[in-house]
C-alpha cells in the first residue's frame, strides 16, 4: 500500500508523541459481527500477483467498489479481468483459497489523457483523487443480493459535520506472516472531519489502518445506517514515534460516472438509473392570471441526468392562456411552453405525453422539482390534474 | 352590341386597373418591408442587397454577412481582459469566465459573435492560468483567453466558428490549445457523429506535426480522443503510436494516452481498429507494444462475425508460448473499461444486458476452436478461458 510523505519529517519526529499521542487503530471484527452493518458489505479482493487489498458491495448488489491502485500492475498496466477475485465478508486468520471467492466480470475506472495513475505514479495526490474503481459481476450478486446504502456526496460527510466513521477492511500488513489476526477484518473508528488534501483526496492525522486495507469502504454514520462515502488509498502507520495518517478516495460525481457505467454493464436499469415520479397535490386549479405551481419529489437516482420525459395533463378554456415552466432541484429553469396572445386562435386543454425536455443534462436528478404553470390572460381558467416525470440517469 | 362591347372593354379595363393596383400596393408593401428591414439591419451592420443581378453569384450567396460587435460585450470583453491581467485567483477566473458566459448568452447571437470573432481576429491573447481541462459537458478551464473565446464563439455560432477554426487556426498550426478547440468545434459542427473530411484533415495535421508530438501538452494529448471517431486514420495513428508503446518512459506520457485512446477506438470502431491491426502486424511489437495489442483483441466481440475473424486470424499468428499470448488470455474476455469525458464527448458505454450473451458466446466458440486444426495449438490456453469464464457466470451462467 503506498505511503505519503510529508515534509518536516524531522520536526514531527520529535514532537509527535507530544502532539498525536496514540493514533487510533484498526481492530479485529469479531466474527458474530459480520453478519451487521458495515461488516456484512465488506470484503477482501485479490488481483494477479497475489495482490490483496479490500473492497466493499454499496449502491447495487452486483458492485464491488474499491481502490484503482489495486487492479493496476507491475508492468505499468491495468491488471486483466481474470485478477479480480472477491471474497465476500471473509473475517478468518487463514487466507481464503481460492474457491472461497467469487471471480468478478470486469471494472470501471477513471481515466483521462492527461490525468492517470501512469502518468503521475502511485504516490501522488494527484493520482489518489482519481483512485477509485467499481469493479462488477454481470452474472452474480457479490454480497448475497444486498448492497450498502451510500451518500451522494462523501466529501461533504467526510469533511464537515462530525459524522461518525468506520473504514473496515483487511490491514493485513499490520501483522506478521502466520499471525491470527493477520486476514481477520478490521473496522477502524473515527469522528473528527477529514482535511481535503487534494479536491477528493482527504487526509487525517491521528488515525491508521495499514497495508491490505486499500479500498477499503469509509462509511459514515448517518441516520442510524452506515453509508458509504469514499474508499481509503493511502496511510501511514505510528511506528516507531512516527505520525499516524490515512487517506481517502471520498466518493464523488466522477465516481459516480464509474458507478453508473458499471451498473449500466450489469443490466441494472432499475430504480437506481431510472425512475418515474408523479406529481404532487393535483388537481389543483389554475386560478386566472395567476400562477400554480407543483412539485416532483425524486431520490434515489445515481450518476448525472441523461434524459427527462414528462407527461402532463391540464384542462383549460384556452391552452394559450398557458406558460409551464419546469426548474430541477439545482435551479435550472426550461420553459416548456409560453403563452400566445388573445389574437390568436388556441385549442383547448394541453397533454403532453413522454414529452422529452432538453436543458437538464448532466445535472444531480435529486430532489424537488417544481412545475410551473402560469395563466396569462384573462377570462379563461383550468387545472392541473395530473403530471408525471419520468429520469434517466447515467 | 356597340354597348355590350364598350361595357365589357370597360369591364375589362376596370379589372386591369384592380389589378394594376393590387400589384403596386403589393411592391409598395414589400419594398416598405425591405426598407425596415433594411433599417433594422443597418442597426447591426452591413446587410449586403444588390440592387442589379449578382455577376457571380455563388460568391454572393458564399458571402458572409457581418453583423457589428455588440457594443456592450465589447466592453465587458475589455473588462474580463483587464481583470485577468491582475492574475487573479483560480477561483476568480472561473467565476469572471462564467459570467462573461452568461453574458453573451444573453447578448443578441449575432452581436456577441461578432465581438468575439473580432476579438480572436486581433491576436490579442491573455493567460487565465487555468488548465486544458475537458468537463462533462465540453471545457471546464481554458489556458488562454482566445481558447475560452474561440469555444465560446462554437456555443453561439457554431457556423461562424467553424469557418474561422478552418480558415485560421488549423492552417495556422500556431497554439495547440486553440486547434483542440477548433478539433472540438468541426466535430460538434459536423454533428458529432461522423467526422468529416475537414475534421479528418485537421486532425492528422495535428498527428503529423513533429513539434507538437514531441512535447505534448495538456490539449494535444485530449485532442487524441478524436483518432477514436475517425476509423480512416487508424493505420496512421497506429504507426504514430508504436513508437510511443516501444519506449513508454521516453513518450512524455503518449503512451499512456495511446492506451486509452486504443480501448475507446475498440469500443466505438472495432471492425477497423482490428482490421489495421491485423494489416500492420509489424508495428506495436515493442515494449507494451504486444501486451496492449493482446487487450484489444481480447475485446473482440465474439458475437459479430467479423470481429470473429479477426480474432481467429489474430490468434492464428500468435505463438501460444509466446508472452503476447499470456498477456492476450490473461485479459480474455476483457470487459474494462476507462470512464472520462473527451473532446469529442463521452465514451459510449456498451449495451447493458448483452454482456451475458457474450460470455456464453465465447463458450461456444472456444469450444468450437478446440478442435479447428489452424489453431488447435492454443487448446489449453481454450481449456483455462473456458475455466475462467464458466467462473465468471457463476454456477447459475
Amino acid at each position: 500500500m503506498p505511503f505519503r510523505h510529508f515534509a518536516g519529517l524531522f520536526l514531527s519526529l520529535l514532537i509527535a508523541p507530544f502532539v498525536y499521542g496514540q493514533p487510533i487503530c484498526p481492530l479485529p471484527v469479531e466474527p458474530a459481527d459480520v453478519g451487521r452493518s458495515p461488516y456484512f458489505y465488506t470484503g477482501l479482493i485479490e488481483t494477479a500477483g497475489g495482490y490483496m487489498g479490500s473492497g466493499s458491495v454499496a449502491v447495487h448488489p452486483k458492485l464491488v467498489l474499491g481502490c484503482a491502485h489495486m487492479n493496476y500492475g507491475d508492468n505499468g498496466a491495468w491488471l486483466p479481468a481474470r485478477a479480480i477475485r472477491w471474497f465476500w465478508k471473509w473475517n478468518q486468520g487463514n487466507y481464503p483459497e481460492y474457491s472461497d471467492g467469487m471471480m468478478l466480470t470486469g471494472y470501471y475506472y477513471f481515466s483521462s489523457y492527461k490525468t492517470n495513475v501512469r502518468k503521475y505514479g502511485m504516490d501522488d495526490s494527484l493520482t489518489f483523487q482519481f483512485d477509485f474503481v467499481a469493479n462488477y459481476s454481470a452474472t452474480q450478486n457479490t454480497a448475497g443480493g444486498y448492497a450498502g446504502g451510500w451518500v451522494e456526496d462523501g466529501k461533504q460527510y467526510l469533511t464537515t459535520g462530525g459524522f461518525n466513521k468506520l473504514i473496515s477492511g483487511y490491514p493485513a500488513g499490520r501483522y506478521n506472516e502466520g499471525d491470527p489476526n493477520e486476514h481477520r477484518m478490521h473496522s477502524t473508528e473515527f469522528s473528527d472531519n477529514m482535511d481535503v488534501s487534494w479536491e477528493n483526496y482527504l487526509g487525517l492525522d491521528g488515525v491508521e489502518t495499514g497495508p491490505g486495507n486499500s479500498g477499503g469502504p469509509v462509511w459514515v454514520l448517518r441516520n442510524g445506517e452506515w453509508a458509504f462515502a469514499g474508499v481509503l488509498v493511502s496511510g501511514t502507520e505510528y511506528l516507531s514515534n512516527q505520525w499516524s495518517s490515512i487517506g481517502v478516495c471520498s466518493l464523488n460525481k466522477q465516481g459516480w460516472g464509474l458507478i453508473t457505467s458499471a451498473l449500466r454493464r450489469t443490466g441494472a436499469t432499475g430504480d437506481l438509473l431510472k425512475k418515474t415520479v408523479a406529481l404532487e397535490n393535483v388537481p389543483v386549479a389554475i386560478p386566472d392570471q395567476s400562477s400554480v405551481g407543483c412539485t416532483f419529489t425524486v431520490s434515489g437516482l445515481v450518476g448525472v441526468i441523461q434524459g427527462v420525459k414528462l407527461n402532463l395533463a391540464i384542462n383549460h378554456a384556452r391552452q394559450g392562456d398557458l406558460a409551464v415552466t419546469l426548474r430541477s432541484p439545482s435551479g435550472k429553469t426550461v420553459t416548456l411552453l409560453s403563452a400566445v396572445v388573445k389574437k390568436k386562435s388556441s385549442r383547448i386543454n394541453l397533454t403532453l405525453s413522454s414529452k422529452k425536455v432538453a436543458g437538464f443534462t448532466n445535472l444531480s436528478p435529486n430532489g424537488v422539482w417544481t412545475l410551473t404553470v402560469r395563466d396569462s390572460y384573462q377570462q379563461d381558467v383550468g387545472s392541473l390534474q395530473s403530471g408525471s416525470l419520468e429520469i434517466m440517469t447515467r | 352590341m356597340r354597348r355590350s362591347a364598350i361595357y365589357f372593354g370597360a369591364g375589362l379595363l376596370f379589372l386591369l386597373m384592380v389589378w394594376v393596383v393590387f400589384n403596386q400596393s403589393q411592391k409598395q408593401e414589400g419594398t416598405a418591408r425591405s426598407v425596415d428591414a433594411k433599417n433594422q439591419t443597418s442597426n447591426h451592420g452591413t446587410a449586403s442587397l444588390p440592387s442589379d443581378p449578382p455577376k457571380d453569384l455563388e460568391k454572393e450567396e458564399a458571402k458572409v454577412v457581418l453583423h457589428a460587435p455588440d457594443p456592450v460585450l465589447k466592453a465587458e470583453l475589455q473588462t474580463l481582459k483587464s481583470r485577468l491581467a491582475q492574475k487573479p485567483d483560480r477561483e476568480t477566473v472561473l467565476r469572471l469566465l462564467r459570467e462573461f458566459t452568461q453574458k453573451a448568452f444573453a447578448a443578441n447571437p449575432d452581436g456577441a459573435a461578432a465581438a468575439l470573432l473580432e476579438f480572436l481576429r486581433s491576436g490579442e491573447d491573455l493567460s487565465t492560468s487555468l488548465g486544458f481541462v475537458v468537463g462533462e459537458a465540453g471545457l471546464d478551464e481554458w489556458p488562454t483567453l482566445r481558447a475560452f473565446l474561440l469555444d465560446l464563439l462554437g456555443k453561439i455560432d457554431p457556423e461562424m466558428a467553424s469557418r474561422y477554426a478552418l480558415d485560421t487556426v488549423i492552417p495556422a498550426k500556431s497554439s495547440t490549445v486553440e486547434y483542440a478547440v477548433s478539433l472540438q468545434i468541426l466535430w460538434n459542427h459536423g454533428g458529432a457523429d461522423q467526422p468529416t473530411p475537414e475534421l479528418t484533415q485537421a486532425w492528422l495535421g495535428l498527428l503529423q506535426k513533429p513539434d507538437w508530438a514531441a512535447k505534448p501538452d495538456a490539449a494535444w494529448m485530449e485532442s487524441l480522443d478524436f483518432a477514436s471517431r475517425i476509423p480512416e486514420a487508424a493505420p496512421a495513428f497506429l504507426q504514430a503510436a508504436s513508437p510511443w508503446l516501444a519506449k513508454p518512459g521516453e513518450a512524455a506520457g503518449k503512451a499512456e494516452s495511446t492506451e486509452m485512446v486504443l480501448e475507446r477506438m475498440m469500443i466505438r470502431h472495432p471492425a477497423e481498429t482490428l482490421s489495421a491491426l491485423l494489416q500492420n502486424f509489424q508495428w506495436m511489437n515493442g515494449g507494451r507494444g504486444p501486451a496492449v495489442r493482446a487487450s484489444l483483441f481480447a475485446r473482440a466481440d465474439v458475437t459479430d462475425s467479423g470481429q470473429v475473424l479477426s480474432l481467429k486470424t489474430y490468434l492464428q499468428h500468435l505463438k501460444p508460448d509466446g508472452k503476447e499470448a499470456e498477456f492476450f488470455y490473461q485479459a480474455f474476455p476483457c470487459h474494462n473499461y476507462g470512464v472520462a469525458p473527451g473532446l469529442s464527448g463521452q465514451p459510449d458505454i456498451p449495451g447493458a444486458g448483452d454482456i451475458q450473451n457474450m460470455l456464453h458466446a465465447d463458450l461456444v466458440l472456444l469450444q468450437a476452436w478446440k478442435n479447428d486444426p489452424s489453431i488447435v495449438v492454443h487448446r489449453p490456453w481454450f481449456d483455462q478461458a473456458i475455466d475462467k469464464i464458466k467462473a465468471i457466470l457463476g454456477p447459475n451462467g
